[in-house]
């Protein structure tokens, strides 16, 4: 099928040889294993002809054995299937044994519903599955606590139940299992505060005398251990062996710059069309909502027959109805955001198109194992856009292929982040002095002088006149962030850096796909006021940073080239925002803020004052590239965005006394990122060098060393300068790995 | 027995069948005994509530087919030794998860009211208070407040869950607030006790601390360990139960409704 299809897209007359490179994915055969099984569930199984591949039936060993397990095999590996077999047997056996499934998302707990409900009632039990979220309504939440075994919900959710535990003695006393789905998605900070949560939820667990087993499901990372006990806690089994058949996969990587007249959601159109004249169910991930609304509207103008667009803002029942004509077939194209990537059911696809890479190749690869149905053949397309990642696939396509794994990391031990759950702990149970770590129990006692919390002999109790659950957002650092008003409507809440950085008066701001200008920014009360607006500019913040490095933690020296980790004190300066029409600057306007001044986790690069081949004049250039490139890499080796990175590069750093470059954690309190770079810092310059060095560009492009992100309006960069930083850098550090 | 009159407390008789049989001319429970269709459902119930008379199974079917603001619930007292009835109030430092800083109990003595308040000196003697309350609802079988159906109650239990300590405690439970919002929504703008006490009660308060301000006062009283600002809230916490004493003979008092 895939290479008729290739045939096709190339017989077109819109056809530029785009195409510049085509890997074929061998087909794997199916590793079958077998397990003795409850009658029940064995009879279950066999009525929907389902048999088991090895790696499910390890999952049902590792749990019969009680053993805590993170599963990160591939979509549509039956991941759900293999933890629900030996949590349904539990079932079978123990009137009264609970689970509880916690997703990252309420739409994701709702899909999961009608499949565990499907399997309740194929087995014949009596579990009242329910979703319990802030949508549940009222009256039936009693009814819900007092009956259900299988509850579904999200981490915010959870977060404001755990307090009420005594309405929940029952389910909690009857606890088996714990399944964290989509677990990869508790990275950062939201992973950081989920961590907590969890630890939280154990202590309340052990009043009412349970502790269950965990189970998580991820998406494939390079340390599913160390995440796996970063995140919960527990040291886990690991299952990540694909056992699965898979069918052959084309995977095609489309250069749309070779068609430099049309625009690469026209070109994402035109393939999406054809492919749906040919009856080749396809499915296309964008980049955003708006994106994906071009996409969809194109192709149909091209004549593709049945394409829609699909995204999380649509009501719940035209989602569905999409949902279930791409299960029926009777839709042949849909243009997604991520929304799609996982967890949501919509059985398997012909192909697949990426309009530019999802920002980590555990996404790229979530969203490429939507293509091939069972054995069938399938197709992937590839279409890296205009930025460094992107085009760093374009050229080494290995990298995409070989599916570097990155690491996931969260920092459970965020001192702002440890300090309001311990508010929360402390009003849920009282702390005992014994629960406290060596690092935490200085923390409490801040906490104690601050007034919020007292000292009693039965432990520490919360005595803030707050709720401390509203002192805590799971998604942010702190519960109080600026809030977004809109007409008096709450838009969402901004940490204050980011509100400084991205909603400063005059600021223009998308949120869901909707244009709105910032009228002005409070930040004593933390509200900025916005109104809605079409416009035809945007706005670009221009902020300078300083640092200071606090602490030296390691130190790497090779010949002239010192990398060292530690803390440093970032200092934010915004100074102005220039109005952008097409990419030219048409005003640029003064800010009056504060600066603002943090501290987190950093990494410094430290260099001869001479390096060979850069002239003096152009180091400063060679150094802010290099800065740009080895921040525009860090994906591939740790799961982030770009933005949660920063970085200064100066010729002469008051501390180092040198050329220095460095990069850190763009968030107070640090999110461990830098920590994960300084250890793999070879690959990253190497693989920074090569982004750089392969880029046809002749002084620097938005490919190569251009930021986005830059404050200093991509001002001064030097290509060759920094291809020769770049290279100093590697060669002498490729030495440590060797 | 007036609690007889309401045939709603039949499985299956609402208001509609309720106005026929009133047109037909029964008028109670017992008057239905010989009823074709009903007369098993009242011998039952009359045989559930009298042999021997059993006041939690009168209040749960009353709670059953009722609302929480039916005036047969007020019928129930005269069903209690008055030694087990408890009026009860808290004083907390917030809405929830918070210490309780101040409980005020209220009992019947030969027609007078006794108050017993339990103050916490510190956030240590929250335990203390739990107990007391804890022993007093031990010698209690019905409890009456303002509100406290879904404040005190609910937070009361959530502290002894947060303490780990065992809460065995189902009394019966009237929550005149209902009441008053049955009896006086009409006259009132709105029916906070305050408002009640002024307008129904003829109470006056001479300096009234706002609940609100409880924290904010307790809080004081902690950090300068100066006792002042302790007394408006321990006024405050003891008019509140005897207002609810007031308010109960009220509302005794009160016709009973025509419906």
């Amino acid at each position: 099928m895939a290479t008729d299809t290739i045939a096709c897209i190339k017989g077109e007359a819109w056809y530029r040889n785009q195409i510049v490179h085509l890997e074929t994915i061998p087909a794997t055969d199916a590793i079958p294993a077998d397990v003795a099984l409850h009658p029940t569930m064995e009879r279950y199984l066999r009525a929907r002809e389902i048999s088991l591949y090895r790696h499910q039936v390890a999952v049902i060993e590792a749990l019969r054995a009680g053993k805590d397990v993170i599963i990160t095999t591939p979509t549509a590996s039956g991941k759900t299937l293999a933890f629900n077999v030996p949590i349904f047997e539990t079932f079978l056996k123990n009137e009264n044994a609970c689970a509880l499934y916690i997703y990252p998302l309420k739409a994701l707990a709702n899909d999961q519903y009608d499949k565990l409900k499907d399997m309740e009632e194929g087995l014949g039990l009596d579990l009242h599955p329910s979703v319990y979220d802030g949508d549940t309504p009222t009256a039936k939440r009693a009814r819900i606590r007092g009956t259900a075994r299988v509850i579904l919900t999200n981490p915010h959710a959870l977060h404001y139940y755990l307090p009420w535990h005594h309405q929940w003695s029952r389910f909690y006393a009857n606890l088996r299992y714990i399944v964290i789905d989509e677990a990869h998605q508790y990275r950062g900070v939201f992973g950081a505060n989920v961590a907590l949560l969890l630890r939280r939820l154990y202590r309340i667990l052990a009043r009412y005398g349970s502790s269950p087993q965990i189970v998580l499901a991820s998406a494939s990372v390079a340390n599913p251990q160390a995440f796996a006990r970063d995140l919960t806690g527990r040291d886990v089994a690991v299952v990540s062996e694909a056992t699965a058949a898979r069918g052959e996969r084309q995977v095609c990587f489309w250069d749309a710059l070779l068609d430099n007249a049309s625009a690469i959601t026209t070109q994402a159109a035109r393939i999406l069309a054809t492919l749906s004249q040919s009856n080749v169910q396809t499915l296309c991930f964008t980049r955003s909502r708006v994106m994906a609304e071009v996409v969809a509207r194109r192709a149909r103008d091209l004549g593709g027959k049945d394409v829609l667009s699909y995204r999380a803002g649509y009501l719940p029942r035209e989602r569905r109805e999409i949902e279930a004509g791409l299960r029926d077939g009777s839709i042949k194209g849909v243009v997604s955001t991520s929304a799609l990537e996982a967890g949501i059911d919509i059985g398997s696809l012909d192909a697949v198109i990426l309009v530019g890479f999802p920002g980590s190749l555990l996404s790229a690869w979530q969203q490429a194992g939507r293509a091939g149905r069972g054995t069938d053949p399938s197709l992937i397309v590839f279409m890296p856009q205009e930025n460094p990642l992107d085009r760093y696939f374009m050229h080494h396509p290995d990298a995409f292929l070989g599916r570097e794994r990155s690491q996931i990391v969260i920092r459970p031990d965020n001192p702002r982040i440890v300090a309001s759950h311990m508010l929360c702990a402390a009003a849920e149970l009282p702390l005992r002095d014994e629960e406290l770590s060596a690092e935490e129990k200085p923390l409490l006692q801040s906490l104690v002088d601050g007034g919020l919390i007292a000292a009693t002999p039965r432990g520490f109790i919360y005595r803030g006149v707050r709720r401390a659950h509203e002192l805590v957002r799971m998604d942010s650092l702190v519960g109080e962030g600026v809030k977004l008003l809109h007409a008096g409507k709450l838009l969402e809440t901004m940490d204050p850096i980011r509100a400084r950085r991205d909603a400063y008066p005059g600021a223009v701001l998308l949120h869901r796909g909707e244009t709105y200008v910032v009228e002005n920014l409070d930040l004593e009360n933390g509200v900025a006021q916005v109104r809605q607006e079409e416009v035809d500019y945007y706005t670009k913040g221009l902020r300078t940073s300083t640092s200071e490095i606090i602490s030296q933690e390691e130190t790497i020296e090779r010949d002239g080239v010192t990398v060292a980790t530690g803390r440093v004190r970032i200092t934010e300066s915004f100074i102005g925002y220039q109005t952008m029409h097409y990419n030219r600057a048409i005003s640029v306007d003064p800010l009056d803020l504060p600066p603002y001044t943090y501290e987190t986790d950093g990494l410094w690069i430290i260099l001869p004052a001479v390096i060979q081949n850069v002239a003096p004049e152009a180091l400063a250039g060679g150094l802010h590239g290099a800065e740009h490139a080895l921040i525009a890499m860090a994906p591939l080796l740790v799961l982030c965005d770009q933005e949660d990175i920063g970085g200064v590069s100066t010729p002469f750093h008051q501390q180092t006394a040198a050329p220095t470059i460095l990069i850190y954690d763009e968030m107070e309190g640090g999110a461990g990122l830098s920590e994960v770079l300084f250890s793999a810092i070879a690959r990253l310059a190497q693989r920074a060098e090569r982004l750089v060095a392969d880029c046809p560009c002749e002084n620097g492009c938005p490919a190569c060393i251009y930021s986005p992100n830059c404050g200093s309006q991509n001002r001064p960069l030097d290509k060759s300068a920094t291809i020769e930083i770049l290279r100093f850098i590697a060669v002498r550090l490729a030495r440590i790995e060797a | 027995m007036r609690l007889l009159s309401d045939m709603c407390l039949l499985y299956g008789v609402g208001k509609r069948h309720k106005s026929n049989l009133l047109n037909d001319g029964y008028t109670s429970i017992p008057s239905l005994v010989a009823h074709p269709r009903w007369g098993d459902q009242a011998r039952l119930l009359l045989n559930e509530w009298h042999n021997p008379l059993d006041v939690r199974k009168v209040y749960e079917t009353i709670s059953r087919w009722l609302p929480s603001s039916s005036p047969l619930f007020l019928q129930i007292l005269g069903l209690v030794p008055q030694e087990r009835v408890l009026f009860f109030d808290l004083e907390t430092l917030g809405l929830s998860n918070v210490p309780i800083i101040l409980a005020a109990l209220g009992s019947l003595e030969q027609g007078r009211m006794r108050i017993v308040q339990y103050l916490a000196r510190s956030f240590d003697e929250e335990i203390g208070i739990l107990e007391q309350v804890g022993a007093a609802l031990e010698r209690s079988d019905l409890l009456l407040s303002y509100n406290g159906k879904s404040f005190d109650w609910t937070y009361l239990r959530e502290r002894f869950s947060y303490y780990g300590l065992p809460f065995p405690y189902q009394p019966m439970h009237i929550d005149l607030l209902h009441h008053a919002r049955r009896a006086f929504h009409d006259l009132l703008p709105d029916v906070r006790l305050g408002t009640v006490e002024e307008r129904i009660l003829a109470v006056s308060r001479d300096v009234d601390l706002p609940s609100g301000d409880v924290p904010e006062y307790y809080t004081t009283y902690l950090d300068t360990q100066d006792p002042g600002p302790l007394v408006p809230i321990v006024n405050h916490n003891r008019q509140d139960i005897a207002s609810l004493a007031l308010l109960l003979d009220r509302l005794l008092r009160e016709p009973a409704d025509g419906d």
